[in-house]
């Protein structure tokens, strides 16, 4: 796979301070710690991935082909499994506020969600899990081999479910590129760096 | 709680006891609905920021997906929560990162501002809750017990496991349920390391507390059923009672599982990988864990094979089944299968106990029921009738089916080889080339004088033998059984250990390891080797 690492910075460093959440005071004595963390690190990098027209299924059960439902058009991708603590819960919480955010804008991105653990995540449980958070967009799994080759095309695959990686891709409509952003973002941070993407 | 237990709970202050020390959360407990189901004491939705800025709601705000149960967390991609059960929240934390032991009032700054007791912001991804008075004092309270009650089963240098074995089970499951779970508790048992002398001096070593102190002895208790299932719930309560575990390891009833589970459902305890065929819906449940979904398994890939070969919607299946409760196990779930899949209602043919199936049998069936699909799950003696009855009958075309939890066909190579319009169902694994399928596991048996148990039976008490001891090392001095649960799930999905089955896989709340099965002529079921076979997973 030709890949480029073009650039990687560590966005907090660039990003705004966030409010801080629930009105804390200024004048705390942590404040200035507090703000440092409040943007989540995140690292961001572009890669040109070749676009695997393997079929996989959706959260409704019918065949899809990747490449073919990517084709022309804006598109967010993430990696996440139903049975997944701690990360999954926020890149799908994540995913849908950008969503929100974007609602009503020119260019509203395809909003993909890839399963990493096809052996338990039938298109019925990533249906109940997308009812869970109210995440209105498409939910893929398939084979494990079809899945599998899908994840390695997208460096997204580390050996086991539990070991995935926090990813987030975006893509233009015509762009050959995408944008890989490693690691859990904040909800505005995504949007930052969608408004570059699409830009 | 009688002996020490817990490391943790040993650094317990005792003012600290004095108040924390309650039972844990019954069920109702608005706590526990909060902890774990994200359910707040009040009328709207619990709510919290996560990240800073992203939105959660209700259960995707629940402290368990992340904390677990146990409140012990477990690590997922790079991200490791911080334990919170009550000895360690309200206990003063030294080294790095030390902070005072948690109030009410910075326990409330941590859940709403992401302020540890220490001052320190925590991570992004603990979200800052949105809470009223009463959810704040329902979690404080959860908090409170969290963690506190010692599980049953562990003293200081012992911990009890179980075994469930029914007197009318069959004998070559009894015989290697107890077999190997003996020989490997006397190896484990063996001190050939000096492990009880180094854990009794452990507080007198520097780094005795981290290497040494979790070590106990593992004592078998054999709990046994007798007569009719409808009495076992009682006879396990009385010997729990006698002889409290920390965790049921295999065993064998004959029957259904089902009162087992239910047991160690209602007492919450942890129940690994016991050999049935029949495992109740164990994903709706916790504390059970079993290699696979058995006979509804092997039925799902059979209806899915068929639907596989685009049959026209009329076409005919007959299953021949025992009338017991793998039987009807099997019919239901091939049946809901195939009735979804567009199929008419399969025909079936229950056999009582003891009824041999003959060749005029066998004949007279095919004949009456002109089936175009036979799933025959019967014995592989009970077969050698319907290979005759198929060589030279009215019925050539007629495909059989046949599944391992009922035809063992490594024991019948003759009417194996017969049978050709045939496709068998089995979970294991096969041989690659001239090697068995379960190298490892014969020599194992070989090495301990068992080498005359069936290795597809004792080859799985033994893989939960294995199972128990990664999973007790792994959880160090947590004695929590939700901890060990959780664990097993994260040290199963990563195993290296090889197991019967060709891939396991675990993750949060699965239950059945293995999810897949092999379909394969019988003729290279008998072999054991992979010729044609192709693996459908469900």
């Amino acid at each position: 796979m030709a890949r480029t690492r073009l650039k990687m910075l560590l966005i907090a460093g660039f990003m705004p301070l966030l409010p801080a959440v629930n009105g804390l005071a200024a004048s705390d004595e942590h404040a200035h710690h507090h703000e440092m963390m409040a943007a989540p690190s995140v690292q961001i990098s572009k890669h040109a991935y070749q676009m695997p027209g393997t079929p996989l299924t959706d959260e409704k059960g019918v065949s899809v082909n990747l490449r073919d439902l990517m084709a022309n058009r804006p598109v967010v991708v993430n990696f996440i499994y139903t049975s997944c603590t701690t990360i999954c819960p926020v890149m799908t919480a994540s995913l849908l506020q950008l969503q929100r955010q974007l609602a009503g804008s020119r260019n509203m991105p395809l909003f993909v969600s890839i399963s990493v653990d096809p052996d338990f995540d039938s298109p019925a449980i990533l249906k109940s899990y997308a009812a869970r958070f109210g995440a209105d967009w498409t939910f893929l799994t398939g084979s494990r081999a079809d899945v599998l080759s899908v994840l390695g095309g997208f460096d997204a695959w580390r050996g086991s479910k539990a070991n995935h990686a926090a990813v987030t891709l975006m893509r233009g409509a015509n762009a050959g590129e995408w944008t890989r952003v490693e690691g859990l973002a904040s909800a505005q941070q995504l949007a930052s760096i969608w408004s570059d993407v699409a830009s | 709680m009688s002996r020490a237990n817990h490391h943790s709970l040993a650094a317990y202050s005792s003012a600290l006891l004095a108040w924390a020390m309650t039972a844990p959360a019954p069920a109702g407990d608005p706590g526990l609905l909060l902890y774990r189901n994200g359910q707040s004491t009040g009328a709207s939705a619990l709510t919290a920021l996560v990240q800073g800025d992203v939105p959660i709601t209700g259960a995707g705000a629940a402290c368990t997906n992340c904390h677990r149960r146990s409140g012990l967390g477990t690590a997922e991609g790079s991200v490791r929560p911080l334990p919170i059960t009550a000895p360690i929240l309200f206990t003063p934390r030294t080294g790095a990162r030390p902070r005072p032991g948690y109030t009410d009032a910075s326990l409330k700054r941590a859940v709403t501002e992401g302020i540890d007791a220490g001052g320190r912001m925590l991570d992004p991804l603990m979200p800052r809750y949105k809470l009223t008075p009463r959810d704040q004092q329902a979690i404080t309270d959860y908090l409170k017990s969290l963690g506190t009650s010692a599980a049953p089963g562990v003293t200081d240098d012992e911990i009890v496991i179980a075994t469930v074995i029914a007197a009318d089970a069959p004998a070559a499951e009894r015989i290697a349920v107890e077999r190997v779970l003996h020989k490997y508790f006397e190896i484990k048992n063996g001190g050939s390391r000096q492990e009880v002398r180094r854990a009794a001096a452990a507080n007198r070593h520097a780094y005795g507390d981290r290497h040494d102190r979790s070590y106990r002895r593992w004592r078998l208790a054999t709990w046994t059923l007798t007569g009719p299932p409808s009495g076992w719930d009682k006879q396990l309560r009385q010997q729990y009672v006698a002889e409290p575990a920390f965790a049921v390891l295999s065993g064998t009833t004959g029957h259904d599982w089902d009162v087992v589970h239910h047991f160690c459902e209602t007492e919450q305890i942890p129940c690994v990988l016991p050999l049935t065929d029949t495992p109740p819906d164990a994903e709706q449940d916790f504390y059970s864990l079993y290699y696979t979904e058995g006979v509804r398994l092997e039925a799902r890939i059979i209806a899915h094979h068929l639907q596989d070969q685009r049959l026209p919607p009329d076409t005919r299946v007959l299953v021949v089944r025992p009338d017991e409760v793998r039987g009807t196990a099997a019919y239901n779930a091939f049946s809901s299968a195939w009735l979804k899949q567009g199929g008419q209602s399969p025909r079936q043919l229950l056999l009582a106990p003891g009824k041999v199936l003959d060749v005029r049998f066998w004949q007279r069936t095919l004949e009456k029921e002109r089936p175009d699909i036979l799933i025959a799950w019967v014995g592989s003696g009970q077969l050698v009738g319907l290979a005759a009855a198929m060589e030279g009958g009215t019925r050539p075309d007629t495909m059989i089916y046949t599944s391992e939890s009922f035809t063992d066909w490594t024991a019948a190579g003759a009417t194996a080889t017969q049978l050709a319009h045939a496709w068998h169902v089995s979970p294991y694994r096969l041989a690659q080339g001239s090697q068995t399928p379960f190298p490892r596991e014969q020599v194992w048996l070989r090495s301990q004088g068992l080498a005359d148990l069936d290795v597809r039976i004792a080859g799985r008490v033994l893989f939960a033998c294995h199972a128990l001891g990664e999973q007790l090392a792994g959880i160090e001095n947590n004695f929590s059984r939700d901890y060990f649960m959780e664990g097993l799930e994260h040290m199963l999905d990563n195993t290296n250990m090889t197991t019967l089955y060709p891939r396991t896989t675990l993750g949060q709340g699965q239950r059945y390891l293995s999810r897949g099965a092999y379909v394969l002529s019988p003729s290279a079921a008998f072999e054991g080797t992979s010729t044609g076979a192709s693996w459908v997973e469900m």
